[in-house]
C-alpha cells in the first residue's frame, strides 16, 4: 500500500495537516489533522509500505514496544483507508 | 484582446482581457509608470463560464465572470509572490489593518461598518483582500475586487495587526485563538492554489501568518457593544493572554 498522490502535508500553527491539492479536491475537502507519529507514517506511505514495515520505522524512531506500535499502524492504515487515502493494487 | 496594468499588493499586475473594463473598474490601481510588469494574466472562456456560476444561482454578465475569473486567477499565482488571497472584511485605523472574518451572513461587513461610524475605521477591501508578507512582516492589500457593495476599498496597503473571526451569539466575547486552532479556519477563507508546489508555499505562509498577527476569535450580536468590545480587544486596550 502507499498514499495516493494529490495531497500536501504540511505544519500550520503547530498542527501536521493533509490537504488535498488541484485534481484530488474533487475526492476530498477539508484537511486531517496528524499526530507526529502519523505525520511520520503518512511520509512513509509515500513509497510502497506494509504494516510491518510501517511498525518497524515507528519503533525506530519511538520508544513503543512492537506490539503497541503494530496495533497503532493497524489503526491509522485502517483509518486512511476508510478516507480512502491509499493505493491497494 | 486589452491589456490593462493594475498595482496590486505591491505588484505590477497586467491582466489581458476583452469584456471587462478593467481601466475603470480598477482606475484607483492603475499603474503610474511603464516599469515592466511582475505577472502576467489572462483566462480561458471554460474560466470566465466557471466564474460567471456563483454561489446564489444568479449567473454573472461575461464581463463580471472574466473580472472575477482574472482575480482567481491572481489569487492562485499570489504564493509565488509570498500573499494569498483571504476572505474577509478588513478594515484600517491608527495606520493598522484588522480583518473580519467568519461565514457569510456572520456580520463581517456589519462588523467592520461599526468600525467606521463608531471608531473613525475606513475600509482597506471589504471582502477580497490580499494579504502579502514583505519584510518580515503581514500587510493587508486594497484591491478592486470587494464585494457587492461600491467604496470597499483602497489602493493602500496597510500593516495587518489582528484577524477575528466571528460567530454569532447572544453574548460578546473575544478570546485569542492559539495558532493550534488556527488551521482549518485560516483554510476556510482562502483559495488553496491548484498545483502543489504553489500550495505548499500558500500553507507556509498560512503558518507564518499564525506567527506574526494577532488571531482572535468572537462570538457576537449584532451591536454598538460588540463592535467596541472587539476595537478595544484588537487595537492593544485589552492585553492578550
Amino acid at each position: 500500500m502507499r498514499r495516493k498522490n494529490g495531497y500536501l502535508l504540511r505544519e500550520i500553527g503547530g498542527q501536521k495537516i493533509v490537504v488535498a491539492v488541484g485534481e484530488r479536491t474533487r475526492d476530498f475537502t477539508g484537511m486531517i489533522t496528524f499526530t507526529e507519529s502519523g505525520a511520520l507514517l503518512w511520509e512513509a506511505l509515500g513509497e510502497e509500505q506494509t504494516e510491518d514495515r510501517l511498525a518497524e520505522q515507528l519503533t525506530a524512531v519511538y520508544d513503543v514496544p512492537c506490539e503497541q506500535a503494530a496495533a497503532d499502524v493497524h489503526r491509522f492504515v485502517c483509518k486512511m483507508r476508510e478516507a480512502g487515502l491509499l493505493d491497494e493494487s | 484582446m486589452m491589456q490593462t496594468i493594475l498595482q496590486l499588493a505591491g505588484l505590477r499586475v497586467r491582466f489581458c482581457h476583452r469584456a471587462a473594463d478593467l481601466a475603470r473598474f480598477g482606475a484607483a490601481y492603475l499603474a503610474q509608470t511603464d516599469a515592466p510588469p511582475d505577472l502576467t494574466l489572462s483566462v480561458t472562456d471554460e474560466e470566465i463560464e466557471r466564474a460567471r456560476m456563483s454561489s446564489d444561482g444568479a449567473r454573472l454578465s461575461v464581463a463580471g465572470g472574466e473580472s472575477l475569473a482574472l482575480y482567481r486567477k491572481l489569487a492562485e499565482a499570489m504564493p509565488l509572490f509570498d500573499g494569498f488571497f483571504f476572505h474577509a472584511a478588513v478594515v484600517q485605523t491608527g495606520g493598522l489593518a484588522y480583518a473580519f472574518a467568519g461565514k457569510s451572513g456572520v456580520g463581517k461587513s456589519t462588523h467592520s461598518r461599526l468600525w467606521q461610524t463608531c471608531f473613525g475605521a475606513a475600509y482597506v477591501n471589504g471582502d477580497k483582500p490580499l494579504f502579502r508578507l514583505t519584510d518580515g512582516r503581514f500587510y493587508a492589500c486594497g484591491t478592486p475586487w470587494a464585494g457587492k457593495e461600491p467604496g470597499q476599498h483602497a489602493p493602500i496597503n496597510i500593516p495587518l495587526a489582528g484577524i477575528c473571526f466571528l460567530s454569532q451569539g447572544k453574548e460578546n466575547e473575544i478570546s485569542p485563538l492559539p495558532p493550534s486552532a488556527a488551521a482549518g479556519l485560516l483554510l476556510r477563507q482562502t483559495l488553496l492554489a491548484k498545483t502543489e508546489e504553489t500550495a505548499a508555499r500558500q500553507m507556509d505562509l498560512l503558518c507564518e501568518l499564525t506567527r506574526l498577527v494577532p488571531l482572535w476569535r468572537m462570538t457576537c450580536n449584532i451591536s454598538n457593544e460588540a463592535a467596541a468590545l472587539s476595537y478595544t480587544t484588537m487595537t492593544g486596550g485589552a492585553e492578550r493572554i
